[in-house]
Protein backbone atom coordinates (compact mmCIF):
# COMPACT_ATOMS: atom_id res chain seq x y z
CA UNK A 1 0.00 0.00 0.00
CA UNK A 2 1.08 3.69 -0.79
CA UNK A 3 1.89 5.13 1.92
CA UNK A 4 1.29 8.75 3.53
CA UNK A 5 4.36 11.26 2.89
CA UNK A 6 5.71 13.81 5.78
CA UNK A 7 7.73 16.23 3.76
CA UNK A 8 9.88 19.05 5.68
CA UNK A 9 10.32 22.38 3.48
CA UNK A 10 13.49 24.49 4.34
CA UNK A 11 13.86 27.49 2.94
CA UNK A 12 17.80 28.92 1.53
CA UNK A 13 19.40 32.22 0.79
CA UNK A 14 23.03 32.63 0.31
CA UNK A 15 24.02 30.16 3.26
CA UNK A 16 21.57 30.61 5.68
CA UNK A 17 18.11 28.66 6.27
CA UNK A 18 15.04 30.64 6.96
CA UNK A 19 11.75 30.88 8.69
CA UNK A 20 8.54 31.99 7.15
CA UNK A 21 6.03 33.54 8.57
CA UNK A 22 2.98 34.40 6.21
CA UNK A 23 5.93 34.38 3.47
CA UNK A 24 8.22 37.11 5.85
CA UNK A 25 11.48 35.19 6.05
CA UNK A 26 13.38 35.39 9.29
CA UNK A 27 17.15 33.89 9.44
CA UNK A 28 17.74 30.91 11.37
CA UNK A 29 20.52 29.25 10.81
CA UNK A 30 23.21 28.07 8.48
CA UNK A 31 23.73 24.17 7.31
CA UNK A 32 25.42 23.24 10.29
CA UNK A 33 22.88 24.75 12.80
CA UNK A 34 20.23 22.92 10.53
CA UNK A 35 22.17 19.34 10.74
CA UNK A 36 22.73 19.56 14.41
CA UNK A 37 19.58 20.78 15.45
CA UNK A 38 17.31 18.89 13.93
CA UNK A 39 19.72 15.80 13.98
CA UNK A 40 19.62 15.43 10.05
CA UNK A 41 21.71 11.59 10.11
CA UNK A 42 18.83 10.26 11.72
CA UNK A 43 15.98 12.94 10.42
CA UNK A 44 14.95 9.93 7.40
CA UNK A 45 13.42 8.07 9.63
CA UNK A 46 11.13 10.72 10.38
CA UNK A 47 10.71 12.48 7.39
CA UNK A 48 9.88 11.06 4.26
CA UNK A 49 10.95 13.63 2.09
CA UNK A 50 13.05 17.00 1.93
CA UNK A 51 12.26 20.18 0.22
CA UNK A 52 14.87 23.07 -0.42
CA UNK A 53 14.07 26.17 -1.48
CA UNK A 54 16.35 28.77 -2.47
CA UNK A 55 14.26 32.31 -1.34
CA UNK A 56 17.02 34.67 -2.52
CA UNK A 57 15.62 37.44 -3.92
CA UNK A 58 18.89 39.51 -5.20
CA UNK A 59 19.10 40.29 -8.30
CA UNK A 60 20.93 38.64 -10.68
CA UNK A 61 22.17 35.95 -8.30
CA UNK A 62 21.75 32.45 -9.38
CA UNK A 63 19.09 30.98 -6.81
CA UNK A 64 18.90 26.90 -6.61
CA UNK A 65 21.23 26.46 -9.47
CA UNK A 66 23.83 28.26 -8.63
CA UNK A 67 26.95 26.63 -6.70
CA UNK A 68 26.85 28.13 -3.40
CA UNK A 69 23.03 26.54 -2.86
CA UNK A 70 24.52 23.41 -4.17
CA UNK A 71 27.36 22.69 -1.50
CA UNK A 72 24.87 23.17 1.00
CA UNK A 73 22.41 20.75 -0.34
CA UNK A 74 25.61 18.44 -0.87
CA UNK A 75 26.34 18.94 2.76
CA UNK A 76 22.74 18.18 3.78
CA UNK A 77 22.52 14.85 1.75
CA UNK A 78 25.66 13.47 3.13
CA UNK A 79 23.54 13.20 6.28
CA UNK A 80 20.68 11.34 4.90
CA UNK A 81 19.56 8.92 2.12
CA UNK A 82 15.98 10.65 1.92
CA UNK A 83 14.35 12.05 -1.34
CA UNK A 84 15.20 15.90 -2.20
CA UNK A 85 13.16 18.09 -4.03
CA UNK A 86 15.02 21.34 -5.33
CA UNK A 87 13.30 24.87 -6.48
CA UNK A 88 13.27 28.22 -6.54
CA UNK A 89 14.63 30.56 -9.53
CA UNK A 90 14.80 27.99 -11.91
CA UNK A 91 14.56 29.58 -15.16
CA UNK A 92 15.94 27.82 -18.02
CA UNK A 93 16.38 23.66 -19.01
CA UNK A 94 20.02 24.09 -18.03
CA UNK A 95 19.38 25.35 -14.23
CA UNK A 96 16.60 22.53 -13.92
CA UNK A 97 20.09 19.91 -15.37
CA UNK A 98 22.07 21.13 -12.46
CA UNK A 99 19.66 20.71 -10.02
CA UNK A 100 19.47 17.24 -10.44
CA UNK A 101 23.54 16.69 -11.05
CA UNK A 102 23.91 18.20 -7.20
CA UNK A 103 21.39 15.81 -5.89
CA UNK A 104 17.12 16.85 -6.78
CA UNK A 105 15.28 13.58 -7.22
CA UNK A 106 12.27 16.22 -7.92
CA UNK A 107 12.35 20.09 -9.14
CA UNK A 108 10.02 22.22 -8.09
CA UNK A 109 8.28 24.95 -10.07
CA UNK A 110 6.21 27.84 -8.50
CA UNK A 111 5.96 31.13 -10.69
CA UNK A 112 7.13 29.33 -13.52
CA UNK A 113 3.69 27.36 -13.94
CA UNK A 114 1.79 30.53 -14.92
CA UNK A 115 5.00 32.82 -16.18
CA UNK A 116 7.25 30.39 -17.89
CA UNK A 117 4.76 26.96 -18.68
CA UNK A 118 6.50 26.03 -21.87
CA UNK A 119 10.01 25.29 -18.96
CA UNK A 120 7.10 23.34 -17.04
CA UNK A 121 6.07 21.01 -19.75
CA UNK A 122 10.04 20.59 -21.10
CA UNK A 123 10.87 19.76 -17.87
CA UNK A 124 7.88 16.98 -17.93
CA UNK A 125 9.07 15.50 -21.15
CA UNK A 126 13.01 15.61 -19.91
CA UNK A 127 12.45 14.06 -16.65
CA UNK A 128 9.28 12.75 -16.55
CA UNK A 129 6.38 13.73 -14.87
CA UNK A 130 7.63 12.13 -11.42
CA UNK A 131 10.45 14.40 -11.03
CA UNK A 132 8.29 17.83 -11.33
CA UNK A 133 6.33 19.22 -8.43
CA UNK A 134 4.25 22.32 -9.29
CA UNK A 135 3.64 24.86 -6.45
CA UNK A 136 1.14 27.15 -5.56
CA UNK A 137 0.61 30.23 -2.91
CA UNK A 138 -2.86 30.73 -1.66
CA UNK A 139 -4.27 33.20 -0.04
CA UNK A 140 -8.17 34.55 0.61
CA UNK A 141 -9.88 37.36 -1.23
CA UNK A 142 -11.32 38.25 1.35
CA UNK A 143 -14.57 37.40 -0.32
CA UNK A 144 -14.86 33.98 0.54
CA UNK A 145 -12.78 32.75 -2.45
CA UNK A 146 -8.81 31.32 -2.57
CA UNK A 147 -6.63 33.27 -5.07
CA UNK A 148 -3.04 32.20 -5.63
CA UNK A 149 -0.40 35.08 -4.99
CA UNK A 150 3.58 34.83 -7.14
CA UNK A 151 6.02 35.13 -4.33
CA UNK A 152 7.15 38.72 -4.81
CA UNK A 153 5.49 39.12 -8.27
CA UNK A 154 4.01 41.70 -10.25
CA UNK A 155 1.13 39.29 -11.56
CA UNK A 156 -2.21 39.79 -10.68
CA UNK A 157 -4.43 37.32 -8.45
CA UNK A 158 -5.38 34.14 -9.96
CA UNK A 159 -8.74 32.03 -8.57
CA UNK A 160 -6.90 29.25 -7.35
CA UNK A 161 -9.57 27.03 -9.18
CA UNK A 162 -7.67 28.04 -12.50
CA UNK A 163 -4.17 28.13 -11.30
CA UNK A 164 -5.09 24.38 -10.44
CA UNK A 165 -6.12 23.45 -13.58
CA UNK A 166 -2.88 25.20 -15.18
CA UNK A 167 -0.79 23.29 -13.14
CA UNK A 168 -2.06 19.77 -13.63
CA UNK A 169 -2.73 21.04 -17.68
CA UNK A 170 1.17 21.07 -17.62
CA UNK A 171 1.49 17.71 -16.81
CA UNK A 172 3.53 17.83 -13.51
CA UNK A 173 3.60 14.55 -11.07
CA UNK A 174 2.19 16.46 -7.84
CA UNK A 175 0.93 19.55 -6.97
CA UNK A 176 1.83 21.62 -3.68
CA UNK A 177 -0.49 23.68 -2.19
CA UNK A 178 0.71 26.49 0.47
CA UNK A 179 -1.53 28.54 2.41
CA UNK A 180 0.07 31.99 2.97
CA UNK A 181 -2.51 32.96 5.72
CA UNK A 182 -1.45 29.52 7.68
CA UNK A 183 2.75 29.46 6.67
CA UNK A 184 4.56 29.29 9.72
CA UNK A 185 1.77 30.23 12.03
CA UNK A 186 1.76 26.40 13.67
CA UNK A 187 -2.12 27.44 13.82
CA UNK A 188 -3.14 24.16 11.56
CA UNK A 189 -3.50 23.43 8.14
CA UNK A 190 -6.57 25.23 6.00
CA UNK A 191 -9.30 22.69 5.55
CA UNK A 192 -11.12 25.40 3.81
CA UNK A 193 -8.78 25.74 1.51
CA UNK A 194 -8.18 21.70 0.77
CA UNK A 195 -11.29 21.24 0.91
CA UNK A 196 -11.22 23.36 -2.51
CA UNK A 197 -8.30 21.48 -3.85
CA UNK A 198 -9.58 17.50 -3.52
CA UNK A 199 -10.46 15.87 -6.61
CA UNK A 200 -7.42 16.41 -8.48
CA UNK A 201 -6.05 13.58 -11.03
CA UNK A 202 -2.08 14.78 -9.89
CA UNK A 203 -1.36 13.72 -6.30
CA UNK A 204 -1.64 16.74 -3.84
CA UNK A 205 0.76 18.28 -1.04
CA UNK A 206 -0.38 20.21 1.26
CA UNK A 207 1.54 23.00 3.38
CA UNK A 208 1.05 25.74 5.63
CA UNK A 209 -0.13 25.85 9.20
CA UNK A 210 1.36 22.65 10.68
CA UNK A 211 1.91 22.91 14.39
CA UNK A 212 1.81 19.94 15.67
CA UNK A 213 1.48 15.93 15.46
CA UNK A 214 -2.60 16.30 15.27
CA UNK A 215 -2.49 18.53 12.38
CA UNK A 216 -0.81 15.99 10.20
CA UNK A 217 -3.42 13.62 11.06
CA UNK A 218 -6.35 16.08 10.15
CA UNK A 219 -5.04 16.46 6.75
CA UNK A 220 -3.46 13.10 5.81
CA UNK A 221 -6.80 11.21 6.53
CA UNK A 222 -8.19 12.78 3.33
CA UNK A 223 -8.23 10.16 0.62
CA UNK A 224 -6.95 12.72 -1.78
CA UNK A 225 -3.91 14.35 0.07
CA UNK A 226 -1.00 12.59 0.01
CA UNK A 227 1.56 14.23 1.67
CA UNK A 228 1.50 17.13 4.11
CA UNK A 229 4.53 18.76 4.27
CA UNK A 230 5.94 21.84 6.97
CA UNK A 231 8.50 24.59 6.71
CA UNK A 232 8.19 25.30 10.71
CA UNK A 233 11.77 25.36 12.31
CA UNK A 234 10.81 25.99 15.24
CA UNK A 235 7.96 24.02 16.07
CA UNK A 236 9.46 20.93 14.90
CA UNK A 237 12.87 21.41 16.26
CA UNK A 238 14.75 18.61 18.30
CA UNK A 239 12.81 15.28 18.43
CA UNK A 240 9.74 17.34 16.88
CA UNK A 241 9.10 15.09 13.53
CA UNK A 242 10.19 11.90 15.35
CA UNK A 243 6.92 13.01 17.68
CA UNK A 244 4.60 13.33 14.49
CA UNK A 245 5.88 9.85 12.98
CA UNK A 246 4.78 8.37 16.29
CA UNK A 247 1.84 10.09 16.65
CA UNK A 248 0.69 8.82 12.85
CA UNK A 249 1.89 5.41 13.77
CA UNK A 250 -0.41 5.38 16.89
CA UNK A 251 -3.10 6.54 14.87
CA UNK A 252 -3.14 3.63 12.53
CA UNK A 253 -2.58 6.20 9.66
CA UNK A 254 -0.93 4.31 6.87
CA UNK A 255 2.46 5.61 7.01
CA UNK A 256 6.10 4.53 6.67
CA UNK A 257 6.56 2.53 10.04
CA UNK A 258 9.91 0.92 9.56
CA UNK A 259 12.32 2.64 12.01
CA UNK A 260 14.59 0.12 12.07
CA UNK A 261 17.95 1.94 13.68
CA UNK A 262 20.99 2.29 11.89
CA UNK A 263 24.14 0.73 12.84
CA UNK A 264 26.66 2.98 10.50
CA UNK A 265 25.04 6.22 11.84
CA UNK A 266 28.41 6.66 14.05
CA UNK A 267 30.21 6.33 11.22
CA UNK A 268 27.86 8.88 9.12
CA UNK A 269 28.78 11.13 12.07
CA UNK A 270 31.99 10.83 12.29
CA UNK A 271 33.18 11.75 8.40
CA UNK B 1 34.97 0.02 -7.98
CA UNK B 2 32.00 0.20 -8.70
CA UNK B 3 30.69 2.12 -12.05
CA UNK B 4 28.08 3.80 -11.96
CA UNK B 5 26.99 4.79 -15.25
CA UNK B 6 26.40 8.77 -15.91
CA UNK B 7 23.33 8.62 -17.55
CA UNK B 8 22.86 11.99 -17.85
CA UNK B 9 19.11 12.18 -16.40
CA UNK B 10 19.33 10.79 -12.57
CA UNK B 11 20.53 11.90 -9.12
CA UNK B 12 23.99 10.00 -8.71
CA UNK B 13 24.70 12.13 -5.59
CA UNK B 14 22.61 10.09 -3.35
CA UNK B 15 23.56 6.92 -4.65
CA UNK B 16 27.40 8.22 -4.11
CA UNK B 17 26.88 9.24 -0.73
CA UNK B 18 24.53 5.71 -0.40
CA UNK B 19 27.50 3.50 -1.68
CA UNK B 20 30.08 5.53 0.59
CA UNK B 21 28.00 4.48 3.87
CA UNK B 22 28.97 0.47 3.52
CA UNK B 23 32.49 1.28 2.00
CA UNK B 24 32.06 0.50 -1.62
CA UNK B 25 34.22 3.06 -3.59
CA UNK B 26 32.25 4.19 -6.70
CA UNK B 27 33.14 6.20 -9.77
CA UNK B 28 31.05 8.13 -12.32
CA UNK B 29 31.95 6.34 -15.99
CA UNK B 30 30.77 8.39 -18.84
CA UNK B 31 32.65 5.99 -21.83
CA UNK B 32 32.44 2.27 -22.68
CA UNK B 33 36.11 2.52 -23.02
CA UNK B 34 36.52 2.86 -19.16
CA UNK B 35 34.00 -0.45 -18.12
CA UNK B 36 36.41 -2.93 -17.85
CA UNK B 37 37.93 -1.70 -15.50
CA UNK B 38 35.28 -2.33 -12.80
CA UNK B 39 34.08 -4.72 -10.38
CA UNK B 40 30.60 -4.01 -10.70
CA UNK B 41 28.26 -1.32 -12.48
CA UNK B 42 25.51 0.42 -11.49
CA UNK B 43 22.64 2.37 -13.93
CA UNK B 44 21.15 4.49 -12.07
CA UNK B 45 18.53 7.31 -13.88
CA UNK B 46 15.09 9.16 -13.71
CA UNK B 47 13.09 10.85 -16.58
CA UNK B 48 12.30 9.39 -20.08
CA UNK B 49 12.87 5.94 -21.58
CA UNK B 50 14.23 7.63 -25.12
CA UNK B 51 16.49 10.06 -24.11
CA UNK B 52 17.85 8.06 -21.31
CA UNK B 53 18.90 5.42 -24.17
CA UNK B 54 19.74 7.60 -26.43
CA UNK B 55 22.24 9.16 -24.38
CA UNK B 56 23.91 5.71 -23.68
CA UNK B 57 23.90 4.68 -27.22
CA UNK B 58 25.88 8.25 -28.02
CA UNK B 59 28.78 6.97 -26.07
CA UNK B 60 28.43 3.24 -26.95
CA UNK B 61 27.55 2.50 -23.57
CA UNK B 62 24.62 0.60 -24.63
CA UNK B 63 27.00 -2.40 -25.77
CA UNK B 64 29.23 -1.68 -23.14
CA UNK B 65 26.60 -2.75 -20.54
CA UNK B 66 25.69 -5.54 -22.59
CA UNK B 67 29.32 -6.56 -22.88
CA UNK B 68 29.75 -6.21 -18.82
CA UNK B 69 27.44 -8.45 -17.93
CA UNK B 70 28.15 -11.01 -20.18
CA UNK B 71 31.65 -11.16 -18.87
CA UNK B 72 29.87 -12.33 -15.67
CA UNK B 73 30.28 -9.00 -13.47
CA UNK B 74 26.98 -7.63 -11.52
CA UNK B 75 24.78 -5.35 -13.06
CA UNK B 76 21.89 -3.21 -10.56
CA UNK B 77 19.33 -0.98 -12.43
CA UNK B 78 17.92 1.72 -10.52
CA UNK B 79 14.40 2.95 -11.58
CA UNK B 80 14.41 4.08 -15.60
CA UNK B 81 17.75 1.80 -15.08
CA UNK B 82 15.43 -1.55 -14.22
CA UNK B 83 13.66 -0.34 -17.10
CA UNK B 84 16.34 0.46 -19.49
CA UNK B 85 17.28 -3.41 -18.87
CA UNK B 86 14.30 -4.80 -21.15
CA UNK B 87 13.78 -4.62 -24.07
CA UNK B 88 11.54 -1.94 -24.57
CA UNK B 89 9.09 0.51 -22.95
CA UNK B 90 5.78 1.74 -23.91
CA UNK B 91 6.87 5.17 -22.99
CA UNK B 92 8.89 5.41 -26.19
CA UNK B 93 10.62 4.00 -29.20
CA UNK B 94 14.18 3.22 -28.51
CA UNK B 95 14.91 -0.14 -28.13
CA UNK B 96 16.40 -1.32 -24.46
CA UNK B 97 19.23 -3.20 -23.32
CA UNK B 98 17.24 -6.58 -23.89
CA UNK B 99 19.05 -7.86 -20.98
CA UNK B 100 15.34 -9.17 -19.94
CA UNK B 101 13.16 -10.26 -22.15
CA UNK B 102 10.14 -8.12 -21.29
CA UNK B 103 8.68 -5.06 -22.44
CA UNK B 104 8.01 -2.22 -19.46
CA UNK B 105 4.39 -0.49 -19.77
CA UNK B 106 2.50 2.46 -18.21
CA UNK B 107 1.25 1.79 -14.44
CA UNK B 108 -2.42 2.61 -15.93
CA UNK B 109 -2.59 -0.48 -18.97
CA UNK B 110 -1.71 -2.73 -15.80
CA UNK B 111 -4.98 -2.11 -14.25
CA UNK B 112 -3.97 1.01 -11.76
CA UNK B 113 -7.01 3.20 -11.04
CA UNK B 114 -4.97 5.65 -9.07
CA UNK B 115 -3.13 8.80 -9.54
CA UNK B 116 0.07 8.52 -11.85
CA UNK B 117 2.46 8.49 -11.25
CA UNK B 118 3.47 6.70 -8.45
CA UNK B 119 5.08 8.82 -5.51
CA UNK B 120 6.15 7.63 -2.21
CA UNK B 121 7.08 4.54 0.18
CA UNK B 122 4.99 1.39 -0.89
CA UNK B 123 6.01 -2.02 0.92
CA UNK B 124 6.46 -5.62 -1.39
CA UNK B 125 3.48 -7.53 -1.35
CA UNK B 126 4.83 -11.02 -2.36
CA UNK B 127 8.40 -12.60 -3.18
CA UNK B 128 8.95 -15.02 -6.31
CA UNK B 129 12.18 -17.10 -5.82
CA UNK B 130 14.86 -17.29 -3.09
CA UNK B 131 17.46 -15.05 -3.96
CA UNK B 132 18.83 -12.88 -0.50
CA UNK B 133 18.78 -9.79 -2.45
CA UNK B 134 14.83 -10.28 -2.59
CA UNK B 135 14.67 -11.27 1.16
CA UNK B 136 15.86 -7.80 1.99
CA UNK B 137 12.86 -6.44 0.64
CA UNK B 138 10.78 -7.97 3.55
CA UNK B 139 9.13 -5.79 5.95
CA UNK B 140 10.44 -2.25 4.63
CA UNK B 141 9.11 0.74 2.35
CA UNK B 142 10.45 1.74 -0.25
CA UNK B 143 10.52 4.88 -2.15
CA UNK B 144 9.11 5.04 -5.26
CA UNK B 145 8.84 7.53 -8.14
CA UNK B 146 7.84 6.34 -11.46
CA UNK B 147 4.97 6.10 -14.24
CA UNK B 148 6.41 3.23 -16.21
CA UNK B 149 6.88 -0.81 -14.68
CA UNK B 150 7.71 -4.39 -15.53
CA UNK B 151 4.36 -5.52 -15.46
CA UNK B 152 4.67 -8.79 -12.95
CA UNK B 153 2.71 -11.18 -15.79
CA UNK B 154 5.26 -10.16 -17.96
CA UNK B 155 8.06 -10.93 -15.78
CA UNK B 156 6.71 -14.08 -14.63
CA UNK B 157 7.23 -15.11 -17.95
CA UNK B 158 10.98 -15.72 -17.28
CA UNK B 159 10.96 -18.57 -14.55
CA UNK B 160 14.74 -17.70 -13.69
CA UNK B 161 13.99 -14.34 -12.06
CA UNK B 162 13.66 -13.59 -8.62
CA UNK B 163 11.32 -10.98 -7.80
CA UNK B 164 9.66 -8.91 -5.01
CA UNK B 165 6.04 -8.10 -6.36
CA UNK B 166 4.11 -4.18 -5.82
CA UNK B 167 0.43 -3.65 -5.94
CA UNK B 168 -0.61 0.27 -6.38
CA UNK B 169 -4.49 0.96 -6.66
CA UNK B 170 -4.52 -2.44 -8.79
CA UNK B 171 -1.65 -2.72 -10.33
CA UNK B 172 0.87 -5.57 -10.08
CA UNK B 173 4.82 -4.76 -10.98
CA UNK B 174 8.13 -5.93 -10.31
CA UNK B 175 9.50 -3.89 -7.00
CA UNK B 176 13.07 -5.21 -7.48
CA UNK B 177 14.20 -8.45 -8.91
CA UNK B 178 17.50 -10.82 -9.41
CA UNK B 179 18.84 -12.77 -11.68
CA UNK B 180 22.43 -13.94 -11.52
CA UNK B 181 24.37 -11.39 -10.90
CA UNK B 182 21.97 -9.41 -12.68
CA UNK B 183 20.05 -6.71 -10.21
CA UNK B 184 17.40 -4.11 -10.52
CA UNK B 185 15.25 -2.02 -8.66
CA UNK B 186 12.53 -0.14 -9.74
CA UNK B 187 12.18 1.77 -6.58
CA UNK B 188 15.32 3.91 -4.85
CA UNK B 189 17.32 1.86 -2.69
CA UNK B 190 19.56 5.03 -2.09
CA UNK B 191 16.46 6.94 -1.06
CA UNK B 192 14.61 4.59 0.77
CA UNK B 193 16.88 5.52 4.23
CA UNK B 194 17.84 2.33 6.38
CA UNK B 195 15.61 -0.18 4.43
CA UNK B 196 17.41 0.12 1.17
CA UNK B 197 21.55 -0.07 2.94
CA UNK B 198 20.73 -4.24 2.88
CA UNK B 199 20.06 -4.36 -0.44
CA UNK B 200 22.92 -2.63 -1.60
CA UNK B 201 25.07 -4.10 0.42
CA UNK B 202 23.62 -7.61 -1.10
CA UNK B 203 24.49 -6.00 -4.17
CA UNK B 204 28.47 -4.95 -3.51
CA UNK B 205 28.96 -8.43 -2.02
CA UNK B 206 28.45 -10.16 -5.02
CA UNK B 207 30.92 -7.19 -6.91
CA UNK B 208 33.47 -9.01 -4.47
CA UNK B 209 33.06 -12.04 -5.15
CA UNK B 210 33.07 -11.31 -8.93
Amino acid sequence: MLKKRLIFILYYDAGHFYLSRNFRLQRVGDVRWLVDKFRFNAIGRFVDELVVLDVGRQAGVPRCAGPVFGDAVACLMRQTLAPLTIGGGLVSMADAERCFQVGADKILFNSAVLLNPRLVTDCVARFGAQAVIGALDVLPDGSGHHVTKVRNGQQPALGLTEHLQRAAALGVGEILVNSIERDGTGMGFDLALIDHCLGLHTPLIVAGGAGKPEHFGQVLRLPDVQAAATGNLFNFIGNGFERVRHFLIEQQFPVRSAVVPFPLEQKAEAS
Amino acid sequence: MIAIIDSQTGNIGSLLNALARIDAPAEIVSEAGALDRYAALVLPGVGAFDHAMTALRERGLDTGIQRFAATGRPVLGICLGLQLLCTGSAEGECPGLGLIDARIEHLGAMGCQGRIPHVGFNDVVDRVGDSDFIAATEGHDFYFVHSYGLAEASARRDSRLNMAITEYEGARFVAAFQRGLLFATQFHPEKSGEAGVPLLQRFVSCSKNA
